[in-house]
């Protein structure tokens, strides 16, 4: 199942994980601009989309989305970040169409656009309000690195261990070294 | 007589997408947020021709209170409260998804009394959701009876349930750990006389309103969904197990003790509104099945581990799935090592349940998508959480 995902992916930053300790067991990063074809491949695996999240972080908006198979525990989460200052990422509405209120949520909270999205409007909140009340602060903002534990960092190829903390810039150098290696 | 200018109303923001069609005889129908089978304030435009439905879309948020940006303003132990109020009506369901969360960041053991305690109120909490789904199903549906007969077995779960809890509906019973208050020494007796009493009470209601032509005619072949569609839409629980798929997250992803029990997942193939309405049913069985398992040797020693006051979960994140009366309730904590989580995400299972109902309304009557609708459960706090 992974080994398929993975290949079919082509190079992605995938992480195992502990389901007794995160209740996930796969973490896998790609690109904002491959979430449709991440999530083709799920769908043609039979997973089932739980849930999608965004969190508001200092390298940007972060899109989780949640996945797993009928059966078993097999938690799958796939990440894409983007920008603050243009954040939209396609829809996956077309693959799964029960995403289609949860990105609407999450252009509630957060004002993510998605694009290709069939009806983008406020779900949740009222017409006419103005903003979006997930978005934090610069100040309240927490990189990447100070909400993941070390570990997961390392498997992700996201920092060195002895790297403090990894600059936006090296963070796509060292991911790509990382899958080339693999 | 002057005209009267439709175009000087106030335009109402949410009906945008629903201007008059081509044809004349279409007509756009608000139908709630006060209508009383959308159960609190969910209101679905509608598009009709002549009564059959062309097009619906639920228009959400009447009680949306933001429980996600709370979860960020207060510290773990301040939001625990909240989870109550997310779904009223399986408030124990939302407390252990958040507790569970929290517990899987801080590491936090809970004592095998706890977990027992745990399952054995969240089933009873299951039971009381289940019947009054069940009581206003049938009102929906134009019986007014069962309701009645429904709340009399309730009551005597809600007296359980505040004897140990100190309330009756928005529970906020588990803290990180175990839970607050160990149980009344009566409580297994009392929870094995309820069981007892609900299953000499399920034969009739069996008679009176599962056998009823008419409850039939108005479920079966009504609202067929299969497993792949929900699937897509992400419907779980008793709308997943209703077209055919047994799956639960008790048995799936087992959390807590319910690894030891032995309990039936029941499931039925049909996919249509009676089917969802047989699953939860038989899971009025299936939790007294656990309920007497998880009191009959309820274990000694503490109902709670020591849990520091302010929690700071070390950084990292974690996820809880818990089968809640309507499906699977996912919680995700991100910490930052803080006192506050970073993120809390809530995963509604009516919200994915809901959103199947555009797909299944399509070009039925009118009566039948409020078949359909009743069928699938709503709470609409927790949907709008």
């Amino acid at each position: 199942m992974i080994p398929a995902f993975v290949a079919k992916m082509g190079p992605v930053c995938s992480a195992p994980m502990d389901h007794a300790k995160t209740g996930m067991t796969l973490s896998v990063t790609v690109e904002a601009a491959k979430v449709v074809q991440a999530m083709e491949v799920l769908d043609a695996e039979g997973y089932l989309l739980e849930d999608v999240m965004a969190s508001d972080l200092q390298d940007g908006f972060e899109i989780t989305y949640h996945l797993s198979l009928l059966d078993g525990a097999n938690r799958l989460v796939v990440r894409a970040m983007i920008p603050h200052d243009a954040p939209s990422l396609p829809t996956i509405s077309g693959v799964y169409p029960g995403a289609d209120w949860h990105e609407r949520e999450c252009f509630d909270f957060y004002g993510i656009r998605f694009e290709g999205h069939p009806n983008l409007h406020y779900l949740l909140l009222p017409e006419d309000f103005e903003g979006h009340p997930l978005v934090k602060a610069d100040k309240a903002r927490k990189s990447l690195a100070d909400l993941m534990p070390l570990g997961y960092l390392v498997d992700c190829g996201l920092a060195e261990p002895e790297a403090e903390k990894p600059k936006p810039a090296a963070v796509k150098a060292v991911k790509t070294a990382k899958t080339e290696d693999a | 007589m002057q005209a009267f200018d439709t175009a000087q109303l106030p335009r109402d923001p949410s009906s945008v997408r629903f201007e008059p069609g081509p044809t004349e005889d279409k007509l756009i129908l608000s139908m709630g947020p006060q209508h009383p089978s959308t159960h609190g304030v969910l209101r679905i435009l509608l598009e009709l021709d002549g009564e059959y439905i062309v097009r619906a879309e639920p228009v959400l948020g009447y009680i949306h209170r933001m429980h996600e940006w709370m979860a960020e303003q207060k510290t773990y132990f301040q939001f625990m409260p909240n989870m109550g109020r997310v779904d009223y009506l399986h408030a124990m369901a939302w407390n252990w998804a958040y507790a569970g969360a929290v517990e899987r960041l801080a590491g936090i053991e809970v004592p095998e009394r706890g977990e027992h305690i745990r399952v054995a109120v969240t089933e009873l909490n299951r039971i009381s959701s289940h019947l009054l789904w069940w009581g206003a199903y049938l009102l929906d549906l134009g019986a007014f009876t069962p309701i009645m007969y429904a709340f009399d077995d309730r009551e005597i779960l809600l007296d359980i349930l505040q004897a140990v809890t100190g309330s009756r509906l928005t529970y906020s019973y588990f803290t990180f750990g175990g839970v607050y208050n160990d149980v009344p020494d009566d409580f297994a007796s009392r929870c094995l006389a309820f069981t007892k009493h609900l299953r000499s009470r399920l034969p009739m209601y069996r008679d009176l309103v599962t056998d009823n032509v008419i409850l039939r005619g108005r479920c079966e072949g009504i609202g067929e969904m299969d497993v792949d569609l929900a699937r897509r839409y992400g419907a779980t629980g008793p709308v997943l197990r209703g077209s055919g798929a047994p799956v639960d997250t008790r048995r799936a992803e087992p959390y807590s003790v319910y690894g030891k029990f032995d309990f039936r997942i029941p499931a039925y193939s049909q996919g249509d509104a009676m089917a969802r309405y047989m699953v939860r049913m038989d899971e009025l069985e299936t939790s007294c099945d656990i309920i007497d398992q998880a009191v009959s040797n309820l274990p000694d020693g503490p109902c709670s581990a020591k849990a520091p006051k302010t929690l700071k979960p070390p950084k990292g994140e974690a996820c809880y799935a818990v089968e809640g009366a309507r499906g699977k309730i996912l919680v995700h904590v991100r910490s930052d090592g803080g006192p506050k989580p970073y993120r809390v995400k809530l995963r509604a299972p009516g919200f994915s349940n809901l959103s199947v109902f555009c797909e299944l309304a399509r070009g039925t009557l009118l009566a039948d998508a409020v078949s359909i609708l009743g069928s699938l459960d709503l709470v609409i706090p927790e949907i709008d959480r």
